[in-house]
């Protein structure tokens, strides 16, 4: 029998995180939705009325609809790679001997502690015309060198692949420390190969952290703006750049407003179909929700 | 955690010094980084803090930052004086943000420096033109660029940046095309077409970034340009062969300008301090360091300093004045063609 | 063992820097047989079956598996089946799913694998649960399901590492005679390693008692325990009590107490180590009438264990345990004057450990 203040407690005690988390998370947020429902003026700046008309702007608008279509199809693909190389990566250093751990884990670490532009400015000077990349590719004879690789989507996607792939290895490291390594045995004396191992046993019970690791990239990539912008240049548009020089450059910022709004609101809304889609199915199996299979 | 913490230090620290400070008078200026920070921080503040016996906080970040940060700061400002682009000055000043000149200052410059009715103040003049790459040029052959034109060779292919148009030298870009194009600043579509048919083929980036631009020039990406004087003179200084041209149809004027924030703090210091930027001495110094031209007309510059910078009243004629008011009316309309049509 | 051996170790060792953990282990399992590697945890014997699975590289020595060298296989080709003390199954996976792993990675047909996966879990008696997850399965079931995945891939050799040790008492009992039932049908060889002499003695052909990286005695469990070879052995196999006296002519005196000793000791002579089982031990509350006089004592702590008590008597020779059978009649007191003694051949002479 709980009484009132065992039921009362909890709730205290969430309180003071409850209210950091609106004042700091909920509160801009709602200031952003509200100020993207006025208008602008050059002259007067933001307009007192209320209404739907910079939406409306953005879903009539084909250049906005190429920026959105790019920014998916640039966090989609960054995802991708980071997960074909973080998944394997973390495998091979958790099997590593322990004393190259820890110096593995920094080296893979290593570009989260540089700061973007730091690590922007070297991509541009590898993936120039001139850059190391195209020098290697036509002192190899490669046919077409040197290709142009700045400015592309290419680049961004290198870019972002570098930051983003200590993510997937992190979450995934973490799942991989709560895997029985004995399951790893029980397959091989079953007769498994390493990679059947790989595929079938442990892949499986580290999807969680494989899961997390894909949705952190994900929602990261796609929100990007400093990589994008550096590697891409102004021509390659995505929606977070397009908000910047809304905000910055054109001072629409109820446009802006409406621009990071929808970007929000079509990342949320990607991140829930994919949690729905595949993360419940592979987390089922897992039974780490709440109980779908037989009792 | 860790940042709460931080950001829990800082503020105490920052309270510290300001419960120090409180004896003598603060005055925020904000303008922009790099070189001409370098040059604020060393050569022009501490003899007006000496002076004065003030503390200036010089607080950096280029015209767009600067001017969106007292656009959100508006009814409780901290800047105390802005130095912009004269096209966001004309903007800040159609936003009220500037206070009006005192008569002094407006009196000692020659009248193009004098913007937004009476409210800003240009504090030197520079120039956009074609920068490029005396180096690379005079190895292949190329003969210097003379015309807005030559831009579009076919030889530059892939290697010309142009800033974005959010910054001021790309707005003078595109207005330079539509005029020479039989268009003006109230017609600009002349301009982006030939923007868009002409010269985007050529074009590797559409870089505002300063240090990208000097980067591409540095790695040889790219061989010309479309920049600024005081930039390219920034360059030459760290002894890049870099040389800018002023075209045949006219180099756009591009001046640094001053004004004195509406309803900030210490108004009668931050009027004395703009006076202090158009004073014939802290001209001298931009003029030798910055390679600004003066605008205060009573500055006398050594000849090595004259023959680099615009200077006297015939130079300052020939260049070419944009008509802020209407391009600043219609800047978020040019944004949007430019960014549909051109900067693809 | 006469047959020809199915299982040869042959002086293997394993050092890991400067750290031995199997000095040098020598034995042969016969086809069938169920052999135990029994010890105290940090004997070598966990190494031991590592190396046997191939896990792990012998420093030295050899393993042959029906005369074929095995070193340099790997474990996945080795055809061993292993169940392991934290049954190791796959999460992921249903009792079936796991169970029909091996024989996938045998490349074995869909229908037959159906077949085959559906025998092996009836033969563990769990047919019904074939399509529930582990983390739905009791620890008993778990363990079948993973007996059931290492046999049905039909192994030459089947590995019991701790095989038991989660369970609780009453269920461990009971999986110890299934194990039992099953590896007798079955008819696999088989080792069991574990640090339980109750789960050895009961499961196990024979056992290998490890100490120190060696093996120390191998013997049936009930030859080990009657006749352990050294003074460990008889501290891990059950209880003992120790009895230090002095031999003379076919006697043995010690604190002044004189008995008897067993022909095989009749012409011992000096110093000399003997042990006697607790149930050997026969304890009175009056003197004997006649015979030998017997040990006088006093009953100082008393244990209950269902079907027998446990003593603990207080003596001139020192404290003995005595395991004395629950016949109904009513226990003797703490505190009681008691006489104890036993017949000659039930005493063992020790060589000092």
């Amino acid at each position: 029998m709980m009484t009132r203040s065992d039921r009362l407690t909890p709730a205290l005690l969430t309180a003071p995180s409850a209210l950091v988390y609106a004042g700091a998370l909920l509160v801009p947020l709602a200031g952003v939705l509200a100020l993207s429902l006025h208008g602008f003026d050059f002259e007067k700046g933001v307009l007192p009325g209320w209404g739907l008309a910079n939406y409306q702007d953005l879903f009539t608008d084909p250049l906005f609809g190429e920026a959105l279509a790019r920014t998916f199809r640039i966090a989609g693909l960054t995802t991708l790679i980071c997960l074909l190389v973080g998944v394997p990566e973390a495998w091979i250093i958790h099997r590593m001997d322990p004393r190259w751990r820890g110096p593995m884990l920094l080296v893979v670490v290593g570009p989260l502690l540089v700061s973007v532009v730091v690590r922007n400015f070297g991509w541009m000077v590898l993936l120039g015309t001139n850059g190391l990349v195209n020098q290697a590719l036509t002192a190899l004879h490669v046919p077409g060198a040197p290709f142009r690789l700045m400015f592309t989507e290419l680049a961004v996607v290198i870019g972002l692949v570098h930051v983003m792939v200590p993510l997937v290895v992190l979450s995934v490291w973490a799942s991989l420390g709560r895997l029985d390594p004995v399951l790893e045995r029980a397959a091989t004396s079953l007769g498994a190969g390493r990679f059947t191992v790989f595929t079938r046993v442990v892949l499986p019970n580290v999807m969680p952290g494989v899961m997390a690791g894909a949705l952190m990239v994900f929602c990261l990539s796609a929100s990007a703006f400093a990589t994008p912008a550096m590697l891409g240049g102004k021509r390659l548009k995505v929606v977070s750049s397009m908000t910047y020089n809304e905000f910055l450059n054109t001072l629409n910022w109820p446009l802006g407003a409406a621009l990071a709004t929808v970007l929000m609101a079509a990342i949320l809304l990607a991140t829930l179909l994919w949690t729905r889609l595949v993360e419940r199915r592979a987390l089922r199996r897992l039974g780490e929700v709440a109980q779908g299979g037989p009792a | 955690m860790m940042r709460s913490l931080l950001g829990l230090l800082t503020a105490a620290a920052a309270a510290l010094c300001a419960a120090q400070a409180s004896a003598e008078q603060r005055l925020t200026v904000a303008g922009y980084g790099g070189s001409y920070e370098q040059i604020m921080r060393t050569s022009v503040i501490p003899a007006f803090e000496r002076e004065n016996d003030v503390r200036i906080d010089y607080l950096t970040g280029n015209s767009s930052d600067n001017l969106a940060r007292m656009q959100a700061q508006r009814g409780h400002q901290t800047v105390g004086v802005a130095v912009l682009d004269d096209g966001p000055m004309v903007q800040a000043v159609s936003l009220g943000l500037c206070r009006t000149l005192p008569d002094a200052v407006r009196d000692a410059v020659y009248p193009i420096a004098v913007l937004g009715d009476d409210h800003a103040v240009g504090t030197g003049f520079g120039f956009t033109g074609i920068a490029y790459n005396t180096k690379l040029f005079k190895e292949r052959g190329f003969p210097a660029p003379t015309s807005w034109m030559d831009l579009a060779k076919p030889e530059y292919r892939q290697r010309i940046a142009i800033p974005g148009i959010d910054n001021t030298y790309g707005v003078h870009t595109l207005a330079m095309m539509a005029r020479i194009h039989g268009g003006s600043d109230a017609d600009i579509a002349p301009g982006l077409k030939v923007m868009r048919q002409q010269i985007n083929p050529n074009v590797l980036a559409y870089e505002s970034s300063p240090g990208k631009m000097s980067e591409m020039f540095q790695s040889g990406e790219i061989w010309l340009a479309v920049w600024g004087s005081s930039r390219v003179a920034a360059m030459q200084q760290a002894g890049f062969p870099l040389a800018i041209a002023r075209p045949k149809e006219g180099a756009v004027v591009l001046m640094t300008a001053g004004c004195a924030i509406t309803d900030s703090p210490e108004p009668a210091l931050a009027d004395k301090f703009l006076a202090y930027l158009v004073s014939p001495k802290v001209q001298e110094i931009f003029a030798t360091q910055y390679g600004a031209g003066p605008t205060n007309r009573a500055t006398k510059l050594p000849p090595e300093v004259a023959g680099r910078v615009i200077y006297g009243e015939d130079q300052v004629r020939s260049l070419i004045g944009l008509d802020w008011d209407v391009v600043n009316r219609n800047r978020a309309d040019w944004t949007r063609q430019w960014q549909r049509q051109v900067e693809r | 063992m006469s047959a020809p051996a199915f299982l040869t170790l042959d002086g293997l060792g394993k050092d890991y820097g400067t750290v031995t953990a199997v000095r040098d282990v020598s034995l042969a399992v016969a086809p069938g047989e169920f052999l135990g590697l029994l010890g105290p945890s940090g004997c070598g014997k966990t190494t031991t079956l590592q190396m046997i699975a191939g896990f792990e590289t012998p420093s030295r020595g050899r393993i042959l598996m029906e005369g074929r060298e095995l070193t340099g296989t790997p474990p996945a080709q080795r055809g061993i089946g292993l169940v392991f003390q934290s049954y190791a199954l796959f999460p992921h996976m249903t009792a079936a799913e796991n169970v029909a792993f091996g024989l996938e990675m045998r490349r074995v047909p869909k229908a037959e694998r159906g077949r085959r996966v559906a025998e092996a879990l009836a033969q563990v008696r769990l047919g019904h649960l074939a399509d529930r997850y582990p983390r739905n399965m009791s620890g008993g079931q778990q363990q079948r399901v993973a007996l059931a995945r290492a046999l049905v891939v039909e192994p030459r050799l089947l590995l019991l590492d701790e095989p038991l040790s989660n369970l609780d008492a009453k269920l461990r009992e009971e999986m110890q005679v299934e194990l039992r039932d099953l590896q007798r049908r079955i008819g696999v060889t088989t080792v069991l390693v574990t640090h339980d002499q109750a789960e050895a003695m009961a499961l196990c052909d024979r056992v290998a008692i490890m100490q120190g990286g060696r093996v120390v005695q191998i013997d049936a469990p009930w030859q080990a325990y009657d006749i352990p070879a050294d003074a460990f052995v008889a501290d891990f196999l059950g209880r003992s009590n120790r009895l230090p006296a002095r031999a003379a002519s076919g006697e043995a005196e010690a604190a002044g107490h004189r008995f008897s000793l067993p022909p095989e000791l009749a012409d011992r002579q000096g110093d000399i180590l003997l042990t006697i089982r607790p149930e050997r031990l026969r304890i009175r509350c009056e003197r004997a009438p006649e015979g030998p006089p017997g040990l006088e004592g006093r009953v100082q702590a008393r244990l209950f264990l269902g079907g027998f008590w446990l003593y603990t008597v207080e003596t001139a020779l020192g404290a003995f345990a005595v395991m004395a059978q629950n016949t109904g009649a009513t226990p003797l007191d703490e505190g009681a004057a008691v006489t104890l003694d036993w017949d000659a051949h039930s005493l063992r002479r020790l060589e000092p450990a």
